[in-house]
């Protein structure tokens, strides 16, 4: 499925938090979406997936009106992954991962043969199988995260938008949920992952849109979107170049230096 | 620290699915029957059984028949209903606000219809017709369950929902005070004192047959929204990615709780706690997914009010204790050993 937000704009009260944003969600491609905080990312996904009813523009899926797609279908072929704390009750990991099973399945059916052998790939896939029988208030915060990624991918939608799911990984896990995220694009699936670690979004997405202010300010392949100029603008920060297994590879390294005003005051 | 967990937490996984919780409905299901059962052959009255069963299965009007049918089995009934629902209500109403300490009480249904029994009492309906009183208190679980949807439908969150049953609760609180403040007669007042306690006796096959369709229509609504409570253990954004229209949700929790509450106030008065401690029961036992806990919570609220009503019949106090205060002497120690467990645990 191809997924398409054109002109969106999304107002909270009289702020626009994202104004005439254009997107395209392609099959088999890992996309990246990075900016500063209150830039728009988790609203352009919420609009992405069809949560957010733009204020302007719209989202086709296919071609399709996104809004007008039953809610059921829709839920089968987008799966999100979102940042919101837990309700706090002792499920297990495996009946939390089941819960992306749920548009797959009939009202007050039970689970089916293929229900459980997606749980057991996508708990296989995040390395999750041994907290299976481990409640979520036993989790550690990295745990949980790759407990409520193995959720969304138990879904096996036809398009991921994943917000911020490496945020509570250490390094390694960070490492292995992008190589996981690029061998999902690999195998067909559509991607949109917000990132804060720009290394790592430059190394994995294939593609990277960068939103400042609720605009897009730069797209492209990791080279062409995230250029010096760029994250000197967007983000105020220089960064150090160089070359690694014959990959181009960028680290923030230091606040750009401003000639006006002192760094925290500047961008607001 | 928080790597090798406690072995009570890591047990092994069971088996997906319910298989505890279809144990725990068995065997409720089994413990409610019996306790039926025995609230029928409890009583104040000595009454040979065997002989007022065939007596009423033969059609004859005995009077063990009569103590039967218009005193034991409607007081049985109703006890077996006014706990299913509360239970079933503290546990739909946990789940969707995702918050323990929820019960059935929180939305400020039961106080509207508390409010409009006690405006029968107070009008001098209840004297003159029987079934003014439940009436009374449906009118007023209705008017607070169309506010509370008129809220619900546009949109407001579960924040604004809550928020409004504070108030709701306040003000037929304030209004039922008031009520009681201008009494005509302090036998009035004391009346209406002891009908809020909440008691199942004297109660007729008609409160039964008033309460009984709203309660499963209302019962039915709320076992509609498992699954929804299930994903929105996840936050309501990726609840509504997984399909569920949280609106829709919304509705079908707030007119379901109106109807099965708000019909179980109105015949019993108010019962506290049940709605609490139910849920907080069976959660050991099938786990904490909502969606599990929907079923056996209210079969375990039908047996807690149940055994609740055997206990004042038992008990040597006359006039029988008053069933809302026997729940909430037993509730009330529980919830602050539930809060102690949890600060404990953390």
């Amino acid at each position: 499925m191809r997924i398409v937000g054109q002109t969106l704009t999304v107002r909270y009260g009289s702020r626009k938090v994202l104004d005439r944003v254009g997107l395209a969600i392609e099959p088999g491609e890992l996309l990246g979406l990075v900016g500063p905080n209150g830039a728009g990312k988790t609203t352009l996904l919420r609009a992405l997936a069809g949560l957010t009813p733009p204020d302007a523009g719209r989202v086709l899926a296919d071609g399709h009106d996104l809004a007008a797609m039953p809610a059921e279908t829709r839920a089968r072929r987008v799966a999100c992954l979102f940042q919101a704390p837990m309700a706090g009750w002792p499920l297990l990991a495996e009946e939390i991962v089941a819960l992306g099973r749920l548009p797959h399945r009939h009202p007050f059916g039970r689970l089916a043969q293929a229900d459980h052998a997606a749980i057991e790939r996508a708990m296989g896939a995040t390395d999750t199988l041994h907290l299976r029988g481990r409640r979520d208030t036993a989790l550690s915060a990295g745990e949980r995260m790759r407990v409520l990624l193995a959720r969304a991918l138990a879904v096996e939608a036809e398009i991921l938008l994943a917000d911020e799911p490496i945020a509570a990984l250490d390094p390694g896990q960070a490492l292995d949920a992008m190589a996981l995220l690029r061998r999902l694009a690999r195998g067909g699936t559509g991607v949109v992952v917000v990132l804060h670690d720009l290394t790592l979004a430059a190394r994995f997405c294939d593609r990277i849109v960068v939103l400042d202010r609720g605009c897009v300010a730069a797209e492209g392949a990791p080279a062409v979107a995230l250029t010096d100029a760029v994250l000197r603008d967007v983000f105020d920060i220089e960064v150090v170049r160089g070359h690694a297994d014959g990959d181009a590879y960028l680290v923030p390294w230091v606040r750009s230096p401003l000639p006006h005003a002192p760094p925290m005051e500047r961008r607001r | 620290m928080n790597a090798p967990a406690s072995p009570i937490r890591t047990r092994e996984a069971r088996p997906l699915g319910t298989a505890g919780g279809r144990w725990l409905v068995a065997t409720l299901s089994g413990l409610v029957a019996a306790l039926i059962l025995g609230s029928i052959a409890v009583g104040y009255a000595t009454v040979d059984l065997p002989a007022a069963f065939a007596d009423l299965v033969a059609g004859r009007t005995s009077l063990p028949a009569l103590v039967l049918w218009e005193l034991r089995i409607p007081r049985a009934l109703l006890g077996g209903l006014v706990g299913f629902s509360l239970g079933l209500t503290g546990a739909v109403l946990q789940g969707y606000l995702r918050n323990p300490l929820a019960d059935p009480g929180v939305l400020g249904i039961s106080s509207a219809a508390a409010l409009g029994a006690v405006a029968t009492f107070y009008g001098g309906l209840a004297a003159s017709l029987s079934l003014a009183l439940p009436l009374g208190g449906i009118a007023g679980a209705a008017v607070a369950a169309f506010a509370l949807n008129l809220l619900a439908a546009r949109g407001s969150g579960t924040l604004g929902l809550i928020l409004a049953g504070v108030g709701l609760s306040s003000l037929a609180g304030a209004l039922t005070a008031l009520a009681l403040n201008l009494s005509p007669n302090p036998y009035a007042a004391l009346e209406i004192v002891f009908w809020l306690m909440g008691s199942l006796a004297d109660r007729s096959m008609d409160h039964v047959v008033l309460c009984l369709p709203l309660m499963a229509l209302g019962w039915g609504l709320m076992l509609s929204t498992g699954r929804a409570l299930d994903a929105l253990v996840l936050g309501e954004d990726t609840a509504t990615s997984l399909g569920f229209g949280l609106v829709s949700v919304r509705l079908r929790i707030v007119t379901g709780a109106a109807l099965a509450v708000g019909s179980g106030v109105a015949v019993s008065g108010a019962i506290g706690f049940v709605g609490l401690v139910v849920p907080h029961l069976v959660r050991p036992v099938v786990g904490g997914r909502p969606g599990a806990g929907l079923l056996p919570s209210g079969l375990a609220g039908a047996a807690l009010v149940l055994g609740a009503d055997i206990l004042v019949r038992l008990l040597p106090t006359r006039p029988e204790l008053k069933l809302g205060v026997v729940t909430a002497l037993v509730g009330a120690p529980f919830l602050v050993g539930l809060l102690w467990h949890d600060r404990t645990r953390r």
